[in-house]
């Protein structure tokens, strides 16, 4: 999968967000995005449940996605915390 | 919202067991997925023009200096902490960057990665970057308490412009909504653009 297909309908999106003017336009793109990300994550449960490798794994596979997830949350949620201090800090004493 | 999606990928995963156990058939659904995702990103560019064309490009603007922070904060925790989880499960260097890249955007990321790396690294990026979204979620307003506004948005990464905006919005106010909304854009614009890299694709 390439990036530019990816791009070019988001930036599709966004020109006919800017000029079409249709009174159900955002109506419509709400329940796209509703429906469409259900029926995306239907089809990869379908996927998962469809290939062996995967199910077979299925205790390897949880735990590294369990500890990434934990662990991911946790960096980012320091990391902000750490710069949003750091920088008031030094705009404290700035305006010493 | 997060139960529903939760539920569709456990009754897909289920149906996608059962056919596997009565069959043995390995089900392309593949041809599906790719163009549903497509669909999905042309309504979230209308979504982001209406939202231009309705508040204009300023209070974006503005908005996205309150949300340089936590850019800068999602994008070096998230792989730090990638790699600590990595080192933990013995999960190799780049692929644990390539799925922490994924900053919670689920379908590209593990699309990508199933197309780089194989289905098994497919699915530790799925499971991960869905568990991300549903445990950020969950600690959103928490965090928002105890003033961590900032941290907020970035424990969320790139679902907080759309799955966890209401949640933002409800804890941390309008102005959290709008910072959220512009760092889940600029995070999702990273996503297709460092996974690949990260994993060493080019």
């Amino acid at each position: 999968m390439t990036i530019l297909p990816l791009l070019a309908f988001l930036a599709t999106g966004v020109v006919l967000g800017l000029l079409w003017r249709h009174p159900r336009l955002k109506a419509v793109a709400g329940f796209l995005q509703k429906f469409g990300v259900f029926l995306l994550v239907f089809c990869m449960g379908l996927s998962l449940g469809t290939q062996r490798d995967i199910v077979d794994n299925l205790a390897t596979v949880g735990w590294q996605a369990l500890v990434m997830a934990v662990f991911v949350v946790l960096g980012s949620v320091l990391c902000t915390w750490g710069i949003h201090a750091l920088t008031r800090a030094m705009g404290r004493r700035k305006t010493r | 919202m997060s139960i529903v999606i939760c539920l569709c990928l456990l009754a897909g995963a289920a149906i996608g067991f059962g056919l596997l156990i009565l069959g043995d058939l390995t089900l392309q659904v593949n041809f599906l997925i790719q163009p549903l995702l497509y669909l999905l990103l042309l309504a979230v560019g209308v979504d982001l023009g209406l939202s231009i064309r309705e508040h204009g490009w300023k209070s974006l603007l503005s908005a996205a200096k309150g949300a340089l922070t936590s850019m800068v904060g999602t994008i070096t925790g998230s792989l730090i902490g990638g790699l600590a989880a990595g080192a933990l499960t013995g999960l190799a260097l780049r692929p644990s960057l390539a799925v922490a890249a994924g900053f919670g955007w689920y379908t590209l990321s593990s699309i990508t990665l199933a197309g780089l790396g194989g289905p098994l690294l497919g699915a530790v990026a799925f499971l991960s970057n869905v568990l991300r979204e549903s445990l950020s979620i969950l600690l959103v307003s928490g965090l928002c308490r105890r003033g961590l506004k900032a941290s907020a948005v970035s424990a969320v990464g790139a679902p907080s412009m759309d799955v966890a905006l209401p949640m933002l919005s409800q804890s941390g106010g309008p102005q959290l909504a709008a910072a959220g909304f512009v760092h889940g854009l600029v995070i999702s614009l990273l996503v297709p653009v460092l996974v690949p890299l990260l994993y060493g694709a080019g």
